[in-house]
C-alpha cells in the first residue's frame, strides 16, 4: 500500500542523528561522525536534552552495585554425571500411551463414519419396508463409507486434531483407510482391532526417543566461532519456537545457539511437530540440545495435552461403541 | 574492542580442556560474580539467576572442547546470556510475570549485601533504588535488556556486546538506543529515582 509508505515521516538528518545519540554517549561513533554529532548538538536543544537524559540513565544503571556471588558455582563431578532427564519427552511415553493415541485417532475417524452410516440407516430406514433385507442395508452403508473415505481431508484432519501433529498425515491416512474398512467388516471390535494394528508402528517411537536422549553432548558440536550476521537470529528462533506450539524448548544453552537459531527455525518445528517422525528427530542434533533445556512447565503442558488426547480418545471410543450398538439395534429392529 | 584475555586464563583453559576439573573451577571462581550479576539483572530474580549461572557453567564445561580462544569472559557471558534469554522465553510462553516474587526476592537479597555502607537509612535507600532500577530493567524486552546490561552494567564495548549477543554491532547500537529511550521515558515517570540517586551521590 503506497499510501502508508507516503504517510511515513521522512527520515530526516535529524532523525538519523537522534539514533546516534546513544552511540555518541558511549563513545562508539567514528571520529568524523562524532564531530558531526557534536556540531549538531550545539545547535539542537532537543538533542542536547535527550543526551543529558540518556546520560542520566547510563549513570543511574551504572550505580547498580555488583552483588557478590551468593554461593560457589563450582562444577562437581556429580553434576557432570549424565542424569537421565525426568522429562516426559526424554522418558519416552509408554507403548500403551502410543497405542491409546492411535486407537483414539482411529476410533474418532471410525466413529464419524459409523455415525454417518447410522444417519443413513435411520433416514433410509424411515420407510421400513425398503430396508427389509439386511444385505441392502450393509451394502448401502458400505457405499457410504467408500464415499466418505474418498475425501481424505475429513479423515486426516480429524487425526491431526487428535494428535496435534501435522506430520502424522501419512499415518492419519492409514488410519482412515483402516477405519473405512473396519466397520464394513465386523462392527463392534473394529476399534480395538485397529488400535492393536496401530500400535505396531508406534512401538518404534519410544525406542527412538530413548536413544535420542543419550548422545546429548557430542552432537551439539556443529557450532563454529563465526559470529552470525543475521541481525535478530533470536527473534527468528522465537518465531520458530512459537510455530512449534510450545513443543520445542528454544535453541539451547550452548554458545552457538545463536548461530544455530536460524537453522533451528527452519528445521526445528517440523521435527518437533512430528513425534511420529522420531527417526528423523533422532538424526538431528538440534532436538537433542533442545531436550536438555526442557523445563517443568512445558512438561506439564505436555502431560495435560496427553491426558486430553487420551480423554478424547476414550470419548471417541465410547461414541463409536454406542453408535455401533445403536446401529445393531436399529438393524435388529427393522428386519 | 579486542578483549585481551589474561594469560592465566589460557593456561587454565588448556588444563580444563584436558579434563582438569580443578582448573575449570578456578575459572568458575574467577567469573562467577560477573556472570551471576548478568543473570540477576537479566532475570530480576535471585533464585532464577543462581540457577541460570550454574547452568551456564555446566554448559560451558560441556562446550569447553569447542572454545576456540579469544576472550573467555565474552564466551562465558554469551553462554549465560543465552541461558537467561531461554529462561525469559520460557517465562513468556508460560505467561509468568512474577514481579511480586521478584520484589520479594530482591528484598531478601538486599539483606545479604555486605554492610560496608554506613547507615541503615542509606542502605535501605540504596536497596530501594536498586529495586526500582531492576523494575525499570524488567520493562525492557529481553534483547534491549541484554544490550543495556552488557553495555551499561557490564561495561562491554558495542563490538564485544555484539559478539556476546550474536548480532551485528548495528543491532547492538539500535538496541541500546531503543532500550535507553524506554528507560528515559520510565525515569520521566519516576522522577524520585533521579532524586534518590542524587541524594546518594551527595
Amino acid at each position: 500500500m503506497p499510501t502508508i509508505v507516503w504517510s511515513l515521516p521522512p527520515i530526516t538528518p535529524h532523525g538519523r542523528r537522534r539514533r546516534q545519540l546513544d552511540a555518541y554517549l558511549d563513545g562508539e561513533l567514528s571520529a568524523p561522525a562524532e564531530r558531526r554529532f557534536a556540531g549538531h548538538l550545539s545547535g539542537c536543544a532537543r538533542c542536547a536534552a535527550a543526551l543529558s537524559e540518556a546520560r542520566a540513565v547510563k549513570t543511574l544503571f551504572a550505580t547498580l552495585p555488583e552483588e557478590p556471588a551468593p554461593r560457589s558455582f563450582a562444577v562437581s563431578e556429580a553434576m557432570l554425571a549424565p542424569v537421565p532427564a525426568p522429562s516426559l519427552r526424554a522418558a519416552a511415553p509408554s507403548p500403551a500411551y502410543g497405542a491409546l493415541r492411535w486407537a483414539a485417532g482411529v476410533a474418532a475417524v471410525a466413529a464419524v463414519f459409523a455415525f454417518g452410516a447410522l444417519v443413513v440407516v435411520d433416514v433410509g430406514g424411515g420407510g421400513g419396508s425398503q430396508m427389509a433385507s439386511p444385505t441392502t442395508l450393509e451394502s448401502s452403508a458400505a457405499g457410504d463409507f467408500d464415499q466418505t473415505g474418498a475425501t481424505p481431508a475429513t479423515g486426516s484432519g480429524k487425526d491431526d486434531d487428535t494428535n496435534r501433529e501435522s506430520t502424522d498425515d501419512d499415518s492419519g491416512a492409514d488410519g482412515a483407510n483402516e477405519a473405512s474398512g473396519q466397520p464394513a467388516l465386523g462392527e463392534s471390535d473394529g476399534g480395538s482391532r485397529s488400535g492393536a494394528a496401530g500400535a505396531t508402528p508406534v512401538d518404534a517411537e519410544p525406542e527412538a526417543l530413548n536413544s535420542q536422549a543419550s548422545p546429548d553432548i557430542t552432537n551439539a558440536a556443529a557450532g563454529g566461532a563465526s559470529p552470525p550476521e543475521v541481525a535478530d537470529a533470536d527473534e527468528v528462533a522465537d518465531a520458530g519456537a512459537k510455530r512449534a506450539d510450545g513443543e520445542v524448548a528454544p535453541p539451547a544453552d550452548e554458545p552457538d545457539s545463536a548461530e544455530k537459531a536460524p537453522a533451528g527455525a527452519g528445521e526445528g518445528p517440523p521435527v518437533a511437530a512430528g513425534r511420529a517422525a522420531a527417526g528423523q528427530a533422532e538424526l538431528s542434533g538440534d532436538v537433542t540440545v533442545q531436550d536438555e533445556t526442557l523445563d517443568a512447565a512445558s512438561d506439564s503442558t505436555l502431560g495435560a495435552l496427553r491426558i486430553a488426547q487420551i480423554a478424547l480418545g476414550a470419548t471417541a471410543l465410547i461414541a463409536l461403541v454406542t453408535t455401533v450398538a445403536l446401529w445393531r439395534r436399529a438393524k435388529g429392529i427393522h428386519p | 574492542m579486542a578483549a585481551s584475555p589474561e594469560p592465566a586464563d589460557e593456561g587454565l583453559v588448556a588444563a580444563a580442556q584436558r579434563g582438569d576439573l580443578t582448573a575449570f573451577n578456578s575459572l568458575v571462581a574467577r567469573y562467577q560474580t560477573p556472570l551471576f550479576n548478568l543473570c540477576l539483572r537479566m532475570l530480576g530474580d535471585r533464585q532464577a539467576a543462581e540457577d541460570a549461572t550454574q547452568e551456564a557453567f555446566l554448559s560451558a564445561h560441556r562446550a569447553l572442547p569447542r572454545f576456540a580462544g579469544g576472550s573467555l569472559r565474552s564466551w562465558l557471558t554469551r553462554i549465560a546470556a543465552n541461558q537467561c534469554k531461554d529462561e525469559l522465553r520460557r517465562r513468556r510462553r508460560r505467561g509468568t510475570t512474577s514481579s511480586l516474587d521478584r520484589i520479594v526476592d530482591t528484598d531478601e537479597g538486599s539483606l545479604e549485601i555486605p554492610d560496608e555502607a554506613p547507615t541503615a537509612p542509606e542502605l535501605a535507600e540504596q536497596a530501594e533504588l536498586g529495586r526500582q532500577l531492576q523494575l525499570a530493567l524488567d520493562i525492557l524486552p529481553a534483547d534491549q535488556r541484554e544490550a543495556i546490561v552488557l553495555v551499561d552494567l557490564q561495561e562491554f564495548r558495542y563490538g564485544e556486546a555484539a559478539r556476546v549477543a550474536g548480532v551485528s554491532v548495528g543491532t547492538v547500537k539500535s538496541r541500546v538506543h531503543r532500550g535507553r529511550r524506554r528507560l528515559r521515558a520510565y525515569l520521566r515517570e519516576h522522577p524520585e529515582l533521579i532524586a534518590g540517586y542524587r541524594r546518594l551521590e551527595e
